[in-house]
């Protein structure tokens, strides 16, 4: 027999281990109580047990669980909700601008509001959880999303005091009230340039598609839509750490002026080959998955392609028809179709600021020609 | 507060989240995740992946609601789950695979938490925290699950790979161990 088993105050302890434990069946239940009984001493050990093992249930700061609940549906959302998935999360929401209220669902391939909505809106999605039945007490959390249709951009505050721009049809999500406790994280669907207000021992961590990128105090831009094949990270000041997800042990950290450029669909689909330079990565075979480039400076006007936008500029350097297309729909909210598949294959180079679409169609005819005809939203390029 | 569930409230909840209950859902997730948390973070040693970790374990717990009432033990569902997760991540970011949970250093919660209530000196907690720290690693992460975790024997047993004995004998011995560095305590209190 195990030695432990043989003195009385020994088979206390196996009974108290036990009950502790939650397994003593009810013979041994007795067989403890009887020896605690008659032994003050033992009785006094076993109080001091009871009392360590009663603090766990009293164990958590609500609050910090309250804010990795909050960080754990921001992940649900856009990372992992199926397309066709919305029963989780129905929400009210609140609008600044118009006085009523929509009922969103996440579907990615239908549009996000009904159409018609004007400018930009800034929504505060109360998620509305019954906090036991019991009582009927309702708990209100929020995150908020700021969207932009095409044709339009915002420029969001965050609750940290960081500064975020949002491009023409792109989405941010970032939980309200507890942004500044520990992590900062937003998600980004869209394009936005960033400007983060340092923060000691607080990353800030944007999540798009499959990449997250890890800052402290900086300036970057990132261009994430579902639409295209590459993501684009920029960084303009500071210093930002990017990780692809499935690829964990891969970490890229860039300099001012570089540029990170990750295919979209993540690991398959070969993104565009650039000069490439040094990566710091320990991997060989990255070359088809990302590029490391420098920012593209428009050569004449001396700023920085990536990041004009913010200032009103649609800036283009040596771009195929075909990707300037995509960024003139979201700039002015039209469609552009290519008749002749050639003429996506042209290349142009320039900068827009106030001029409508036809007024920059127009610029483009004099570099190359081409006929297009606008009809209602849809411009056909012949 | 978030108080350990008995495994009644457990299955309740079980059968409210199969029904698309998310309130349920939160309870749930508020229930064990800083528990959870805690065994990720003792085997990843990061906080943010930690965080990522539990929050895929939940998401999945989500996704597969119309098929959890058939898990038999929800509470060792999550942390099996947990542990493995965090198992292939490190292997992935580490290229080595972690081969016993047991090997592994992690801190333990402070003994007591309300040491006035129960008269418990400075000196006390202390002593008896030291006492737990030097248990053999085994020993020790034994006596972590069933205290800070509320494993029973069983679940203990499976979520180590452990015969149930094995986990008595453990337990005793820790208990034996802490039941002397406070009968130390008490015995130079006295004088």
């Amino acid at each position: 027999m195990d030695p432990l088993y043989h003195t009385p105050g020994d088979r206390f302890i196996v009974l108290l281990a036990r009950q502790l434990a939650g397994t003593i069946d009810p013979n041994e239940q007795v067989e403890l109580e009887k020896i605690l009984r008659s032994n003050p001493d033992l009785r006094l050990r076993a109080d001091m047990f009871y009392g360590m093992w009663e603090q766990e249930k009293n164990k958590s700061a609500s609050g910090e669980i309250d804010e990795a609940f909050m960080r754990h549906l921001l992940r649900f959302k856009s990372d992992f909700l199926p397309e066709d998935d919305h029963t989780f999360f129905t929400f009210q929401t609140e609008q600044t601008s118009v006085k009523k209220s929509y009922t969103i669902f996440f579907n990615r391939r239908k549009p996000m509001l009904a159409a018609g909505l004007v400018v930009t809106i800034l929504i505060s999605a109360f998620f509305i959880f019954t906090q036991g039945q019991r009582n009927n007490q309702v708990k209100a959390e929020q995150i908020s999303s700021v969207i932009t249709k095409y044709g339009n951009k915002t420029k969001v505050s965050l609750p940290d005091g960081s500064q975020v721009w949002l491009n023409a049809g792109s989405r941010l999500d970032y939980t309200n009230s507890n942004f500044n406790q520990s992590l900062r994280e937003v998600k980004l669907s869209g394009e936005a340039y960033f400007d983060i207000a340092h923060k000691e021992g607080k990353p800030f961590i944007v999540r798009s598609g499959n990449m997250r990128i890890r800052v402290l105090g900086t300036k970057f831009n990132v261009k994430a839509y579902p639409e295209e094949q590459n993501i684009e990270t920029s960084l303009i000041k500071g210093s930002v750490e990017i990780t692809i997800k499935d690829r964990p042990d891969d970490k890229y950290i860039l300099r001012p002026n570089e540029k990170l450029v990750v295919s979209n669909e993540g690991l398959t689909r070969k993104s565009a080959t650039i000069n490439q330079t040094k990566l710091n990565t320990s991997g060989e075979d990255n070359a088809d998955i990302v590029a490391l480039k420098k920012v593209d400076y428009s050569v004449n006007e001396n700023i920085v392609i990536e990041t004009a936008w913010v200032e009103n500029k649609l800036v283009f350097h040596s771009e195929k028809f075909s990707d300037l297309a995509k960024k003139m729909e979201r700039w002015y909210d039209i469609q552009i179709r290519f008749r002749d598949t050639d003429k996506a294959a042209y290349r142009f180079t320039g900068i827009f600021t106030t001029e409508t679409i036809q007024q920059a169609l127009q610029a483009m005819q004099v570099v190359h020609s081409f006929q297009f005809v606008k009809n209602d939203n849809i411009i056909y390029i012949d | 507060m978030f108080a350990l569930k008995s495994p009644q409230t457990i299955s309740g909840l079980q059968q409210r989240i199969a029904s698309n209950d998310q309130s349920a859902y939160k309870e749930l997730f508020e229930s064990f995740y800083d528990k959870l948390f805690r065994l990720a973070f003792l085997i990843t040693k990061s906080r943010e992946l930690s965080e990522e970790i539990v929050s895929d374990v939940f998401i999945g717990v989500w996704r597969k609601r119309e098929q959890i009432t058939r898990i038999e033990n929800l509470k060792l569902y999550l942390y099996v789950a947990v542990k493995n997760t965090s198992i292939n991540y490190l292997a992935q970011l580490t290229k080595t695979r972690i081969v016993n949970i047991e090997d592994l250093d992690f801190e333990l919660r402070q003994p007591f938490a309300n040491p006035e209530e129960l008269l418990v000196t400075k000196e006390m907690n202390h002593r008896v925290y030291e006492a737990i720290q030097a248990l053999p690693p085994r020993c020790r992460i034994i006596f972590k699950l069933v205290k800070e975790d509320g494993l029973s024997y069983k679940e203990a047993a499976q979520f180590l790979n452990l015969s149930v004995a094995t986990i008595d004998n453990q337990l005793v011995i820790a208990i034996k161990k802490i039941s002397k560095a406070l009968f130390y305590s008490f015995s130079v209190l006295r004088k």
